[in-house]
């Protein structure tokens, strides 16, 4: 009972890690949230913690963690009319190159909208990618979870266009991780007509942090900042996009400022001499990148290093655009303010994330909401920014991948 | 205040570590006053320098500007009027080289240093000369890439100078063959980039069937190992390689930025690279920037004391390396003798901004 008559590759290039393409006569769409789905994703998530080889990776735990069956309980319920949707069909993932684990939340995201998913995985063999996998496989050999393993694809091919534009020809969704270069290019491809594309293309994230609060914090609640800061940040070398690369020091006493940041960025830094390995290109890239802006900015007040762990620009004025203040590996730009009205003039289509700490989250919610411009996503705390969830970029997930059966 | 005519009164290699602190290090901190003042970039940099260990005028507490800084902004301190010729580093493809801008003295410089320090290794006679390159890389007169300033700057040491390759890089063999008839029993002096010398020459050169005698010889060469990890080729295969083709046995590295032209490094006998009077090398933590100690492998900061048109007297570049004595080569060298180990990599970046992949 196929849905369609369609093929998937089969050729020496294109490895299945999970899935064959002979299933492809019993793939079947099913109904968001179907209990089996369910059923599948929390055992799924009991393998995943329970597996000595995830222990290694906070990321394989991470997802794990996410599948577990309360979280998802919890998720369903944000959901209480779905009971006329169902998936919209062959849902082709492009995961990005760069991040192992986000394969599987992709795929998860389209298993729980009731889809089939052919996830191409980053061509880089990454250790996350090979666990996830098996332990998929090892819940597939269980009958019960047949027509979850019909649906379920997870391909690796070297770079091969010819293999994508198959793929894009026969999908009904594309969801399109990657820079701008790599996005623009796979939509290029051609796709049946009624096939839509949810790009999560390149963003940019900036932080805000009350200076009052940070002199309030006790020492291990700012241990928790600081840890949660390291998260955002540094673990992926400052280069996802929902890491901040500006941050906002919202001031009620200019006095207070330096105090705060002192202390800030001291926690910051023990938690980095301790978990962040720098590399000596990385800590030149910063030196270069320091000494540029230097050169070229004029609103450039001063910059501080932290053993070379934490580079910080302080600047005086905001640029036209944000998306110029762009670092990577702990290279941070810092502006004071006392109106948390500047917000709204750098919102940018290309800001995703807003993450705060000490500042009410209400009135950041109020200024995004009532801007009359497009940009930022998400307002989350500072810990959080790195935590996907099954609204991302704006989009609902559930909602986008499922479609209405309209009864009158 | 000493200037770089203090320094012309020793042997290259002659000065010892305190007595070169106190010469050098007081040149260098003359050219440090004189970037700030003349270069309003560079005083930008370095204004509020924060990689200072202690306050003493120790060369150690230069501050050092990164290599890749030549390539994103055109620093000089001198008026553009003044500028008489241009380096252009040639850089992988795709990246925007390298510019340095000479005036008459800085190039004049260059090159009586150059020879200064080539002194102690060929002698002080010129003697004829073998080019392992192609002639067209000196088509423009006014801006040279480094190959071509390195072709022009060591050329000066040799008479009948021949270039032994094709627009094509082909060996010719019997200007080869001809030459050293011509100056049979003689030294001879032979100049090439590494990676040209062993691609165009050493692996070219069997496949005349014809022996070739250079033990006479004296090559000198440079420009890195990078192209040639691939093959590992290193300086020992490469010596033995060449030895066991041509018997040539004297063979030269060496070692330098094209920002700093002249004050190179050169290869001893013992396998280690030196440090002239004009030059010196600081090994970095790449963590702290601390300086590191003898034996530890860092950063290489290189300073020299001939740039005086544009800020280049300390720059610290992207290679790693390891000091490993200081004034007491088995050559007899004075200064600091080390290796270089290699380029930093590009490290595995991550994060979602990826690259299209391939």
């Amino acid at each position: 009972m196929g849905i369609q008559n369609i093929t998937l590759p089969s050729n020496e290039n294109v490895e299945y890690l999970v899935g064959h393409p002979s299933y492809t006569n019993q793939i079947s769409i099913i109904n968001p949230f179907n209990d089996t789905v369910i059923d599948f994703l929390s055992e799924l998530s009991h393998s995943i913690l329970t597996n000595p080889l995830s222990k290694k990776y906070s990321d394989i735990i991470t997802f794990g963690y996410w599948c577990r069956s309360a979280n998802l309980k919890k998720i369903k319920l944000s959901y209480p009319k779905v009971d006329n949707r169902k998936g919209v069909g062959i849902v082709f993932h492009i995961a990005p190159s760069n991040v192992p684990i986000n394969f599987a939340f992709s795929y998860v995201f389209s298993l729980l909208s009731g889809n089939v998913s052919i996830v191409r995985v980053p061509s880089k063999k990454f250790d996350q990618i090979s666990i996830v996998s098996s332990i998929v496989n090892k819940l597939f050999d269980n009958p019960k979870f047949n027509t979850i393993k019909y649906n379920t694809f997870f391909i690796r091919y070297p770079h091969d266009d010819s293999i994508t534009q198959s793929l894009s020809a026969i999908s009904n969704a594309r969801l399109i991780w990657g820079s701008d270069e790599t996005v623009n290019k796979i939509k290029s491809f051609k796709t049946p007509s009624k096939c839509f594309d949810l790009p999560f293309s390149e963003r940019y994230s900036l932080g805000i942090i009350g200076v009052e609060e940070i002199l309030n914090l006790n020492e291990s609640d700012l241990k928790r900042l600081a840890t949660g800061f390291f998260n955002d940040t540094y673990l992926m070398d400052q280069n996802a996009c929902s890491s901040p690369q500006l941050l906002l020091w919202f001031f009620q006493n200019e006095n207070l400022i330096e105090k705060a940041k002192q202390i800030f960025w001291n926690a910051v830094n023990e938690k980095v001499l301790n978990d962040y390995d720098l590399s000596p290109k990385s800590s030149v890239d910063k030196l270069t990148w320091m000494c540029l802006d230097l050169v070229k900015r004029d609103d450039v007040i001063e910059v501080n290093v932290l053993k070379n762990n934490i580079n910080r620009v302080q600047i005086n004025s905001l640029p036209k655009s944000i998306l110029e203040l762009k670092g990577k590996y702990g290279y941070f730009y810092e502006y004071s303010t006392c109106d948390l009205g500047v917000i709204e003039t750098l919102m940018d289509t290309k800001i995703q994330t807003l993450t705060y700490f000490g500042v009410e989250k209400y009135k950041l919610f109020d200024i995004v909401y009532n801007a009359r411009n497009i940009g930022i996503d998400r307002i989350v705390p500072i810990g959080s920014a790195l935590e996907m969830g099954i609204i991302w970029d704006g989009y609902d997930m559930i909602y986008n991948l499922t479609k209405i059966i309209d009864l009158k | 205040m000493y200037t770089l005519e203090d320094l012309d009164q020793y042997q290259p290699y002659s000065l010892d570590h305190k007595n070169k602190n106190l010469i050098l290090g007081d040149i260098l901190f003359g050219l440090e006053k004189l970037h700030n003042n003349k270069c309003s970039e560079y005083h930008k940099i370095v204004q509020n320098w924060m990689f200072k260990f202690s306050d003493e005028s120790n060369i150690e507490n230069l501050p050092f500007i990164p290599v890749r800084l030549f390539k994103e902004l055109e620093l000089l301190s001198i008026e553009r009027d003044d500028i008489k010729k241009t380096l252009t580093s040639s850089g992988t493809s795709g990246q925007t080289p390298s510019k340095i801008f000479l005036d008459a003295t800085t190039a004049s410089n260059q090159t009586r240093v150059l020879s200064k320090i080539l002194s102690s290794f060929i002698g002080k006679k010129r003697l004829p000369m073998l080019i392992i390159d192609t002639k067209s890389v000196l088509k423009n007169r006014n801006s040279f890439s480094a190959r071509g300033a390195g072709i022009l700057g060591f050329s000066m040491f040799g008479y009948d100078v021949q270039y032994l390759l094709d627009d094509d890089f082909n060996l010719d063999f019997d200007l080869l063959q001809n030459f050293l008839k011509k100056h049979e029993g003689e030294k001879i002096l032979l100049f090439g980039f590494t990676y040209i010398v062993w691609e165009f020459f050493n692996n070219a050169i069997q496949k005349y069937g014809i022996p070739i005698n250079l033990e006479n010889g004296i090559l000198i060469h440079g420009g890195g190992w990078k192209k040639m990890i691939d093959s590992a080729v290193d300086t020992h295969v490469f010596r033995e390689s060449l030895y066991n083709k041509t018997k040539l046995q004297n063979i030269y590295n060496y070692y330098g930025l094209v920002e700093q032209t002249g004050s190179i490094f050169m290869e001893c006998e013992a396998g280690f690279l030196h440090a002239s009077n004009y030059s010196d090398i600081i090994i970095r933590n790449h963590k702290d920037y601390s300086v590191a100690s003898i034996g530890q492998e860092g950063l290489v900061q290189l300073v020299s004391a001939l740039p005086l048109s544009y800020p280049g007297h300390s720059i610290l570049t992207e290679d790693l390396g390891t000091i490993y004595g200081i004034d007491n080569c088995t050559c007899g060298r004075h200064g600091k003798y080390f290796k270089i180990s290699g380029r930093i990599k590009n490290a595995e970046v991550r994060g979602c901004s990826d690259t299209i992949q391939k």
